[in-house]
Formats: structure tokens, sequence, C-alpha cells
């Protein structure tokens, strides 16, 4: 395979930055608490820096092709190497988990959770960051392995320590999930690499070998991957540590879990599960898609039940990642694309609508969806983006959540050869039918908590001295939200700018299905 | 819809086209009554009345969107409206062209008599310049929706004045739409030929023309992958009209009717009877309270049902809301989210349970069972032992070395007899 | 039979000694009679010299291994193989003088502090240490029984060490007896074997099942009773069943020097049992260690679910590892697999010694504030003392095998070559382990959960002193472990692992 080499420090740079700002605070007094937010904000602006050079120095024109690539050995021993690079495909959601660091940071910088401990908080956040960057460009099974369980112990300290009343509990499912599905996905890895011959953990050479295993070889590892990753995503029937988590993580936990995080599962079965083992891809196919859509409705159906605001958006996720799953279960490179695209929507809207709840939260010091109300009239700026988010939630088209919901459901209409049609259309009107639903979860939640009068015991006695307690958006989360409000207007207009990258990247990973 | 359905995609694309101008011009129209005349209401027998005197240019934007929508010649409704019925009737559902008239029929008919109420007639209610009481409360909802609007003015201004034509800022679209409705008809005006047959050469479909030696292979997404305009392959050659030359095209081949006049002739007709038949009834019925029309719904059972159901628009709302919604909003979602909470998360919570449960079975039976029995044997086997040695001596030792000689002895037996 | 050992006996010449080969041995034997001697001649308030002499031994005998380690040249065997340095024994041994000399760091002011016979201590501490130094050379059935009695009779003595304490004397002596149960089976299957071989080189051993034309009933009842031995001084269940008790009772920095260098010793000497001695009788081992393997971990894992005390629960999270590190024995008598088996046990043994000698040292700074052994005693550690929480979160998540922390290259090694023996039994066994990896995180869990998130038991905030051979211990296992976690080359290369298993004649 074709691989451009040059500038392959980039990636490095950009992944372990984010460690040296932690090796920074290691240093830095607990007590100076200015000096951390200097340290940690820096640290992510020079990450970002890193991610915009690298955009400039990208090839577009090239975009199906992993470039700046490096390899160094690694462990020898089991033939795994310290094996990057990027393409259309990565690109994107590389960009993005620096981009939401930053973010997330400037957020904290006037949000630090209870019980506080800056240090601890940005340390853990910068962790992650690596974790995150790390899955999004490694190219060897075991190296993705790695950072795909970094960022496990960020995120449970994280949800741990600074999340609402449930945490203990939510952070140990998050946790005790994922380590199940990522053991079983160790060991999927591990029979896929032997049985390609035990010559190499590098995905691209696993692509090459991996199609010419017998069928019912290739379906059982794919069923390992298939948990691992169904896991992350999460799929329905394994999403229940999701609405747990969501709700009792801090906000900033919330809102890396939804733009990042649960990208690493799709990212899975895009990069590896489905280019690696093409014919289990296949047999495996009408079942993702099939759960796909049960999750579309069934997360809907969950969000109509609930009456906090934010375990509705985070079971909105599972609806939304249905919508991604059904694409990506499709096969075909429209899907597919759609399916990356709908990946990074559904992280810079979801994202949003993570940190509305948590201003909200932070105001009012309930979710409580009956207890709020009028919150356009007492915060409009709040209020208006909160619907501003909603509606690109739901797929309004001219923003970016059309662009991966509405491909996603056509491509289900003519899936690859080989495939069932007639499931794939029934799983076409059924998800359909979940815009429908995900629309009226939406409104209804706009229209409960924006609209109206405020509810009397936050409506505050006369105008004149309780304004202070319901101060509008801030400048912190100005600054930290603005770049969000606009990704998802441009994206929803120009959804080309993606597509674009994505295609030859979806491309190249389907080639295996073109034979 | 119909022309979509019977594969008049042109006609219908061009009746959206035409259908936007006229029907935003009719409902600015309403907005402008609404707003400046009846004091927000929109009820026509209640509140209208009379309004082509002081509202003329309302009128007469209204007059001519109604005509357009009633498909009347020569406004854009028309060549539209028109073309849909006769291409319907082309392509083999004579059935539904007999229903698209009907509808033609209807709409005249309705439009008429809403045309009537609103300008024709005594003015009523608001219009007349009356303050009932619904018109507070109506007024209060309204302002509490609508956050960004002063309308405490509006309030006290028509409060004053009564019925007025409104300012320059609605009349000015209203002029606009209505000039659009009478002559976006002509930019496919198939009567008058080809040439002006402008629209059909820009929303012809245009599908890609698929090269593919077997036709009829679905599963092929790029199919449908045109739609993402700028996207590599999107060439200019629609098979619209034409069936291509090899390959499949996707799009379902077009046949369009030649225009006629007779069938033109034929549905103005239905529709000028419409009116007229309408306009009658509406006479008789508001001004002149014909005894035979008026209360007639009251007293006879079948159109009193008739009337129930028009009014409660078939029901359709009450089905959806009360049946639909309340049913996925209310026991389905909580059903599945009880799923949710019980089911899956149950049977997580069961695992994490028979584990903590076989945990301390174990622990207690396999591993500390050998402790509380010692305890109670300890007396008398501690008997005769030294102190120091009291604890070890307990016989807890003695199982453990049991267990540590059995396990001996059992794995030894078996794999003995495996291996020979 | 007699005839012949006197026909041997009669031919006895002085066998060549390579002193070079020997000298870690010999250094740690002159080393532990000067801490003896020395005890004499030092009064109570300088006694605290014995243990940097003991430290200076364990450190003078890693010089002679290291230049073991840089010679390049051949095998050195000796006593017609009975004793024998390869690059497998030279890891071992390393491992073995750095394990003892971070316990020598851990008892330091341990020792000191607690009023208990200094002189002794060190000098039964570098005798069991001695004693393990020998297994990794051990080559045959008298030199391994004399190594392994020569690491346990300390060890013994080690736990009881704390004579006043009832619960050190009843680890003390539970492990005694225990132990001498286990050895009695042990030395009643080499009899067996002897008698089935008539040598006890272990090469023999193997040579005597092909040329009797296969196993006989003798070869399996001797091998089994062997392992059975191994098995408890491994603590694998169900033969574990002293390992609580006496870790428990025993002082801390034993029961860290029991759960991880006595352990190890176990490992060694099973290893060199099943790949040098039997391996045509893989039919009787592998099912065995599938089975040891699989309830171990599994056993292991689920009663440390359900303890309280952290020590106790150490003591089963130490018996679940045990399985982990005994899941590639299970395949290893296919001649595809054993190298690879090799090298994950001694993979996982180095990332475990540092990682699990690391959380026992922060358990011992922990208690020294604490007085407790209790784990709702760590309530609320991050937020007095940072520095510890973050080395105890690095401890637990190496141990419960989450990258890139040390402890996953050891799981995964193990899986790895667990799967690469491509039998049923080898998924099956991967299944067990990859849930079990999952069970293990509960309890890590817990105290990780206890010392971020809960308050502080009794609000008392005060800072965690910590002595500096303490500090030092903290840092070599905590760079051990990251190191080991993010570069796993370096674990796996410093002794090449070709010639490890080269040394085992394949």
């Amino acid at each position: 395979m074709e691989m451009l080499r040059d500038h392959n420090w980039m990636l490095s740079v950009g992944t372990f930055l984010p460690l040296l700002g932690v090796l920074l605070l290691l240093v830095v007094p607990k007590a100076n608490e200015q000096l951390i937010k200097k340290v940690a904000l820096l640290t992510s602006i020079a990450t970002v820096a890193v991610g915009v050079w690298t955009l400039f120095r990208f090839d577009f024109g090239n975009a199906g092709t992993m470039q700046f690539v490096d390899e160094k050995t690694w462990i020898p021993l089991i033939k795994s190497s310290y094996y990057i690079g990027l393409d259309g495909i990565s690109l994107p959601l590389y960009f993005l988990s620096m981009v939401i660091t930053l973010l997330v940071v400037i957020y904290s910088l006037d949000h630090i959770p209870s019980p506080g401990n800056p240090k601890a908080f940005f340390s853990l956040m910068l962790v992650l960051q690596t974790g995150m960057a790390g899955t999004f460009i490694a190219q060897d099974l075991i190296l993705f392995f790695v950072f795909f369980e970094l960022v496990l112990l960020p995120m449970y300290f994280m949800i741990g320590v600074w999340g609402g009343e449930n945490r203990q509990y939510a952070s140990l499912k998050f946790f005790l999930y994922t380590m199940f599905g990522s053991a079983l996905m160790l060991v999927a890895f591990l029979a896929l690499f032997f049985k390609t011959g035990a010559e190499s953990f590098a995905i691209p050479y696993l692509v090459e070998n991996g199609g010419a295993l017998a069928k019912n070889v290739q379906v059982w590892i794919f069923a390992g991957m298939f948990i691992g990753f169904a896991v992350k995503v999460p799929m329905f029937p394994f999403h229940t540590w999701l609405p747990d988590a969501h709700t009792q993580a801090p906000t900033q936990g919330s809102v890396i879990l939804a733009a990042i995080l649960l990208k690493l599962g799709t990212y899975g079965f895009v990069r590896i599960a489905i280019p690696v083992l093409p014919e289990a891809a296949k047999a495996w196919a009408p079942y993702i898609g099939a759960l796909a859509v049960i999750g579309i409705i069934y997360g809907a159906l969950g969000c109509l039940a609930q009456t906090d605001m934010k375990r509705l958006i985070a079971f909105s996720s599972v609806a939304h990642m249905g919508f991604v799953m059904l694409g990506i279960s499709t096969l075909t490179s429209f899907g597919m694309t759609a399916a990356m695209f709908g990946m990074v929507a559904h992280g810079l809207i979801t994202g949003m609508l993570f940190f509305v709840a948590g201003s909200v939260k932070e105001r009012y010091h309930t979710l409580e969806i009956a207890r709020l109300g009028g919150i356009l009239k007492q915060m409009p700026h709040l209020g208006w983006i909160l619907g501003f988010s909603c509606m690109a939630s739901l797929g309004l088209p001219g923003l970016a959540g059309f662009w991966g919901e509405f491909p996603a459901i056509l491509s289900a209409y003519s899936p690859a050869a080989g495939l069932n049609e007639t499931a794939f259309r029934v799983y076409m009107v059924i998800a359909a039918l979940g815009t429908v639903l995900a629309a009226a979860y939406l409104l209804w939640l706009f229209q409960r908590v924006a609209f109206g009068e405020p509810k009397p015991e936050f409506a505050g006695d006369g105008h004149g001295h309780d304004d202070h307690a319901f101060h509008d958006v801030n400048k912190f989360e100005w600054f930290a939200w603005t770049p969000l409000l606009i990704a998802i207007l441009v994206f929803g207009v120009v959804p080309n700018l993606m597509f674009k990258v994505l295609d030859p990247a979806v491309q190249v990973v389907l080639t295996g299905f073109k034979g | 819809m119909l022309g979509l359905g019977a594969g008049a995609w042109l006609p219908a694309v061009f009746h959206i086209f035409t259908h936007a101008f006229f029907k935003a011009c009719l409902f600015l129209g309403a907005g402008s009554i609404s707003h400046s005349a009846s004091h927000h209401s929109f009820d026509m027998k209640k509140d209208m009345g009379g309004l082509r005197k002081v509202m003329p240019i309302t009128f007469t934007t209204w007059i001519i969107s109604t005509l357009a929508l009633c498909g009347v010649f020569p406004f854009s409704g028309f060549f539209s409206k028109d073309e849909i019925i006769d291409n319907v009737g082309n392509n083999g559902y004579q059935m539904f062209m007999i229903i698209g008239l009907i509808g033609a029929f209807m709409t005249a008919a309705y439009m008429t008599r809403a045309t009537y109420l609103t300008f024709f007639g005594e003015p009523r209610g608001a219009s007349a310049g009356e303050h009932h009481d619904e018109h507070a409360t109506a007024h209060d909802s309204h302002d509490s929706h609508d956050s960004h609007d002063a309308h405490d003015d509006h309030a006290s201004d028509h409060a004053d004045h009564g019925p007025h034509e409104s300012g320059w800022r609605i009349t000015l679209p209203l002029v606009l739409l209505a000039v659009l409705a009478l002559s976006s008809g002509l930019l496919n005006a198939t009567p008058f030929g080809e040439k002006w047959e402008r629209i059909k050469t820009w929303v012809e479909p245009s599908a890609e023309v698929v090269m593919e030696t077997a036709p009829g292979g679905p599963g092929h997404s790029n199919v449908l992958s045109v739609p993402a305009a700028g996207e590599e392959g999107h060439h200019d050659s629609p098979c619209g009209s034409e069936t291509p030359e090899e390959g499949v095209c996707y799009a379902p081949q077009l046949v369009h009717a030649k225009f006629k006049w007779s069938k033109a002739m034929l549905s103005l007709g239905i529709v000028f009877l419409g009116i007229a038949l309408s306009w009658m009834v509406s006479t008789m019925l508001y001004s002149r309270k014909d005894k035979r029309f008026v209360g007639l719904t009251e007293r006879n059972g079948v159109l009193r049902a008739g009337y129930n159901l028009l009014i409660n628009k078939y029901y359709l709302d009450a089905f959806y809301e009360k049946v639909i919604v309340k049913a996925i909003a209310g026991p389905i979602a909580a059903a599945a989210y009880w799923f949710n909470q019980n089911v899956l998360d149950g049977i997580l919570h069961a695992v994490a349970a028979v584990s903590r449960v076989f945990s301390g079975w174990v622990y207690r039976n396999i591993d500390q069972r050998v402790v509380d029995g010692t305890v109670n044997n300890s007396g008398k086997a501690t008997k005769g032992a030294g102190g120091v040695l009291a604890p070890v001596q307990s016989g807890k030792v003695s199982q453990y070395g049991a267990l540590l000689f059995s396990a001996a002895a059992v794995a030894a037996l078996v794999l003995v007899i495996i291996n020979s | 039979m007699i005839h012949s050992v006197f026909a041997a006996a009669t031919e006895w010449v002085s066998p060549q000694i390579d002193y070079h080969a020997l000298a870690p041995e010999i250094i740690l034997a002159a080393g532990l009679c000067i801490v003896l001697l020395a005890d004499l001649f030092l009064d109570e308030s300088r006694k605290w010299i014995l243990s940097s002499l003991a430290g200076f031994t364990l450190l003078g005998a890693m010089l002679p291994v290291l230049t073991l380690g840089l010679d390049e040249s051949s095998v050195r065997s000796m006593f017609d193989g009975r004793y024998v340095i390869d690059e497998f024994s030279i890891v071992m041994k390393a491992m073995f003088l750095i394990a003892g000399y971070v316990v020598v760091l851990l008892s330091t002011k341990h020792v000191e502090e607690d009023e208990y016979w200094q002189g002794e201590y060190w000098f039964l501490l570098l005798s069991s240490i001695l004693g393990m130094v020998m297994m990794t050379s051990s080559r045959d059935l008298i030199s391994i029984f004399v190594a392994l009695e020569f690491l346990s009779i300390p060890a013994y003595m080690l736990a009881a060490w704390r004579k006043r304490d009832i619960k050190s004397n009843e680890a003390g002596m539970k492990y005694f007896l225990l132990g001498v149960f286990a050895s009695a089976v042990m030395l009643y299957g080499m009899s067996l074997l002897f008698g089935a071989a008539n040598s006890t080189l272990l090469v023999d051993l193997g040579k005597s099942i092909t040329a009797t034309g296969g196993l006989s009933a003798l070869h399996a009842l001797g091998i089994v009773l062997v392992i059975v031995g191994f098995a408890f001084k491994v603590s694998a269940v169900p033969f574990h069943s002293w390992a609580p008790d006496t870790y428990e009772g025993a002082p801390s920095p034993i029961t860290a020097f029991l759960s991880v260098a006595s352990k190890a010793a176990g490992f060694v000497a099973l290893l060199t049992l099943l790949l040098v001695a039997f391996p045509q009788a893989s039919g009787v081992w592998q099912p065995f260690m599938w089975v040891l393997s699989a309830l171990t971990m599994t056993v292991g894992n689920v009663i440390a679910l359900r303890q309280t005390n952290i020590v106790r629960m150490m003591a089963y999270s130490s018996i679940s590892q045990g399985g982990f590190v005994l899941m590639p024995l299970a395949v290893a008598g296919m001649t595809e697999v054993s190298a690879s088996a090799l090298r994950s046990v001694v993979v996982y043994m180095l990332v475990y010694a540092a990682t699990n000698l690391g959380m026992f040292a922060v358990i011992i700074a922990v208690s020294r504030k604490t007085r407790s052994g209790e784990i709702s005693s760590w309530g609320g550690l991050f937020s007095y003392a940072p520095g510890l929480a973050v080395l105890a979160t690095i401890f637990l998540a190496s141990l419960a095998g989450i990258p890139p922390l040390g402890g996953w290259i050891g799981k995964f090694t193990a899986f790895q070559s667990l799967l690469s023996s491509g039998t049923g039994w080898g998924y099956a066994l991967a299944l067990i382990g990859a849930v079990n990896s999952v069970i293990a995180f509960g309890y890590y869990g817990t105290i990780m959960r206890e010392m971020w998130m809960k308050p502080v038991p009794d609000g008392d905030n005060t800072r965690v002193g910590i002595p500096g051979s303490l500090s030092l211990a903290l840092a070599m296992t905590v760079v051990a472990t990251l190191v080991l976690g993010v570069l796993p080359g370096v674990a796996t290369h410093f002794g090449d692992i070709a010639r490890i298993t080269g040394a085992f004649g394949g």
C-alpha cells in the first residue's frame, strides 16, 4: 500500500504533547491554581496548533492514503511496532479530539466541578487526550489496544471523583463494561494474529491477509471484536453503562465521552473489524443493522421516558449511534461515509448539548425537566443555544446532524451486494421513523425547559436583585461553545468539506468488498 | 402528492413551485386580516365579513391567489394543476384523474366560501369593532408565546382604530406574491408550446446513467450517491425524457401528456361550477339565511355526523395525539425504559449479585467453613496442646492438610487413569 | 542399583567448578555469614548497619550476575549438568536479587521500629534468597529439593517473626506445617521418579520416559506429586489455603517477599521440571495445569472480591495472579508453544514482581499512618497523600492489566502463548482468563475508589511520612512498572529469550 512518510514526527508530537503538559503539571504545586490552569490551557492550545499544522500539511488530494506514516520497532517480541499514520477517516476524529479537549479545558477554567483539585482534573484530561488521539492514529492492533485502554482509567476517575451522587456505581459500571469488551477484543486480536500467520499486528498487513481466512474463523474473530467495539459505541443491548456514566459524569466528562470516546468503537469497526474481516462483516452486517435500528427506536423511546435532561441527552446518544451503526452496517461507501460524518456531527452536537446541560445544572442546580422552564426568558442566549443544538441533533437540514442521519438512512435502501436488501429496507423505514421520534423528544425537551414561564422556585422575587443568580452565557462559555456552534453550522451548510476527506479513505477501507 | 404518486414528476414539481407563491400569499393575507382587522382571530364566521372595503390590497391579492389556487386560467395554478390532472389521466390512472377533478371542484367551493365569509357580507365580531371576551384570553396566550414582539402597542392600536388596511410591510410582500402567483405559471406554460416549458429543462430528473451490463442490480450504493452534489461522477447526462443509449436509468421513464384544451376546459368548467355553486349556497346560508339551509346539520343526522367528522379534521389529529403520541410518549417509552432499567441492567445486576453471592458462598463454605468448624471443635482439639499453638492446632491446619493431600490424590488418580 | 552408586563413588573426581558462574551464590553465602557474625559484635543501637550489609550483599551478588549476562559465551554447565547457568537462570537470579533488595528496603524501618531480632532477620532473608538463586540453576531433583528447602525453611521462620503476635505465630506455623506436607508429597513423587528413571538428573527423567516406550503409571504418579509440591509453593488452588492466613499474619515486608520471590521460585522450579524433565509427559501435566490455572484465577478472584482487609485481599489477588502465570503452561507441552510459554512466564513474573512489591511498599507506607489493615482505612488517601494514591493506582492498574502499565504485557504474552496453541482448550482458558481479568478489576477498583472517591474516615489529614528507604523502593518499582509497560521490549530484550529456551534444549 502506498504511503506518505514525510513529516512523520508530527503525529507523535501531537499525540504525546499533552503528556508533556501532565509532566509539567506534576511539578506545579497544587495550591497554585492559576498556574495549573495556564499550563493546561497552553498545552491544549499547543496541541491544537500541532493539529492545525497537521491539517495544513495533510495532502487532501490523497485523503485515501496513509500520511505522516511512522514505523518504529516497539515490542519485537510480540511482533508489534510503533506504527502510526493518518488518513481521511482518522483526520476528522483526530483533530476533533484535540479541539474538544481544548474547548473542555477552556470551559473548565471557570467550571471545575466539586471537589475541585484542578491539578488532578487537568492531568487526567490531558492523559485522556493522548489516549484518544493515539487511538485514531494507531496502525498496529496492539498500539491501538494500548491507547484504547489508556482512556479508561482517566475517565473512570473523572466520573468517580468529580461526578454526581451516584458516581461510584456509574464509574465502576463504565469501567467493567468496557474492560469486559476489550478483554474479548484482545483475545480476538490475538486469534487474528495467529490465524494470519503470526507475522505482524500491523493493520495494513492484516487487511491484506485477513480476507483469506475461512469464513467461520472470521465470524468468530469478528464476534470478539464486535463485543469490544459495540460496548464502546454503545450498541443495544450493551448500552446500559452509557446513561449512567453520562448522567453522573461531570460536564467535561460527558462532553468528552459523547464527543470522542463513543467514536472509538465505531472507528474500530471502520478501521479494523470490517476491512480486515470482510466475509465476517457481510455475515454480521444484517445483525448489526438490526441492533442499530433497535438502538434507534429504543434510544428514542428511552429519551421520551426521561425526566432528567442530561439522561435524556445521554439516551439520545444511543439513538444517534444507531444511525451511525446502520450506515456502517450497509458496508457501502455511501453508508460508511455518512456514518463517519455522523460520528463527527454527533460529537459536535451532543458535546454541545452536554455543555448546555452542564451550564443549566450549574445555574438551576437541577436537571429535572419538570422543574425547569422558561430558560428563554431568563437566559435567552443559553435558551437559543439549546434550541440550536436540539435542532441540530434532531437532524434539521442545514445543520451538521442532518448529513449524518439522512444519508445513513438512505444508504440502507441499497446495501452492499450480498446483503439482504429487504431486511435493510425495513431497517430504513424503521430508522426513518426514528427521526420522527428524535424530533419528538428533542422538541418536547426544548419546549418544556425553554418555553413558558420559569417555575416559581426559580422565578425569583422581583427582577431586581435576583438576576445575578441566572447570568446568561459567560465569556468562558462563549469561548468554549462558539467553535462548536460554528462548526455545526458550517458542516451543515457545506458538508462536502468533510465528505471529500472521508470518501476516498472509505473507498480504500472497502476495497475488500469490490472484488 | 398526487402528481408524484402518479408519475407526473414535472407537473408535480412545477405545482409545488407555483403553489409556494399563491399559498404563501393566502397565508399572508389571512395574517394581514387577523393582524389588522380581527384582533388576531381567525374565525371567519365570528370575526370577519365585509372586509373588501377596508382592506382593498389584501382583498385583491387574496382574490388573485384564490383564483390561482383554484386553477383558473391564466393564473399560475392553472398551468401546474391542470397539468397534473392531465398527466395523471395520461399515465393510466383514470380513477385518480376523476378524484383530482373532484378535488379541484371542492377547492373551488371552499375557497369561494371563505372569500365570501371574509370579504363580503356585513362586518361581524371583531371586524365590526367589537371586543369580545375571548379576545383578551387569546391575546394573553399569544403574547406569552411570543417573547420578542411588542404586542402591547398593537393591542392599544387597534383597540382604537378597528379594522383597517395593513401597513406596507405586510402589503408589499402580498403584492409581490400575488404578482408571482399570477405570472409564475408562464414559466412552464404548456399550452403555449414547447418554448414555454422552461421549468421542464430545469427540473427534469437528472439521474445518472449507470453503466451496467446486467441491469437491476440494486445493492450498488453509488446509484444513490448522486444527491451529494459536487461529488465525483456527477455528470450531465440526464435520463429524463429520453432513454439512455446503454446502461440503466434509475429514474423512471417519463412520458408527458400532450396538452389538450378540451381537457383544460373540462377542469376549468368544473372549477367554475364549484365557484358558482359555493357562491350560491354561501349567499343563501349567510346573507339571506335561507331556512332550507340554516341549521341543516342540526336537523339531519347524517349531515351532522359528516360535519363533526370534518370539524374534527377526520379525527386524525385526535388519533395521532391521543393514541399514537400518548402511547409512544407514555406506556411504550416507559416500557422500553423499564426494560432498560430492569431487564438489561437487571441482567447485569443479577450477574453482579450472583457473583457476589457465589463469592460469599465460596468464601464461607470452602474457604472459611473450615474456620468455623474449627472454632466449634477447637475445645476438643486444643486439649493438651501448647498455648502458643492453640490457633494453629485448632484443626484448621489438619483440614487444610486434608485438602492438600486429597487434592493431590484425586489429581494423581485422574491423571494416571487418563494417561494409561 | 546400589552397586552403580558405589561404582560412581569409586570413580569420584573433583568436579570442575566455574567460579565465575558460582560467584553470585558465593557472594551471598559470604554475605550472610558476615551478617550473622556482625550481629554478634554490634550493640542494639547500631544494628541498622546490618540492613545496609544485607543490601550491599545483594547488590554485590548482582555484579557477577551482570558480568555473566554480558558474557556471550555458551551455557555454563557444572556437575554433569546438574547445575546450569543459562540465560534463563541469569534473568531469574537478577530478579530474585533485585526483589530481595527491594524487600530489604521495605524491611529496614519496619524491623528497626518493631524491635525484633535484627541480625537473624537479615540472615534468614539472605538465606532464603540464596535458596532462590540456587533454584534457578538446579537441573536435578536433589539440587531442586535442596534449593527448595533452603528457601522455604528461613521463610517459615520469617513468617512467624513477630513472635509476641499470635497471628504471626499462627502464620508461621501454618506455613510450616503445610509446607512440610507439600514437601513430603513432593519428595514421595521424586522417589517414584527416581525409581522409574534410575537417575535424579532432569534430562535423564525425560529420556527414561522415551526409553521405556511411553508413560508408565509410575511416571504419571511421580510427576503429579512433584507438581503438587510446587503448586503449593505458588499457592495454586486447591493448594492455596495457607496463603491468606500466612500473608495476613506475617510482617508486611515478608508478605511481600513471600508473595513475590517465594512464589516466583516455585514457578522457576515448575518451569524447569515441566520443560526440561517432562516435555514428553505433557499429557499428564497439561490438563493438570489447565485445571489448576482456571481454578486458581477464578477462586482467587472471586474470594478477593469479598475481602475487607487489604493484605488478605492482596493475598487472594496474588493467588489469582498465579493463575494467570500458570495459563500458558496448560499448553506449554506443544513444541511450538513451549518457547513462548516460557517467555510469558518469565515476563509475567518480572512484571508481577515489580508491581506487587510496589503495592506492598504503598501498603507499608500507608499503614505507618493508619495503623490498620482495613481497606476502609484507605479512604480519602488521595486528599492527604496524593503521591501515594497515584502510585497505588498505578500498581493496582498494572495488576489489573490495564495498558500501558506493566501488568498488561504479562497478561498479553500469556494470552498470546495460549492462543498460539490454536487448540480449543487454549481458547477456552483464554476466555476464562479474559473474564477473570475483568472480575479482578472489581476489587482493585474497590481500593482505587476508596482512595479517590471516599472521605477520610477519621478526618486525620496529616501527611504520611515515608522513610528514605521506602521511597527508594517505591521509585524503583514504579519506574520498573511503567517502563515494562510502555517499552516491554526492555523486559524481553535484556535476556535473549531465544537463548533462554535454547538452554532448555528446546
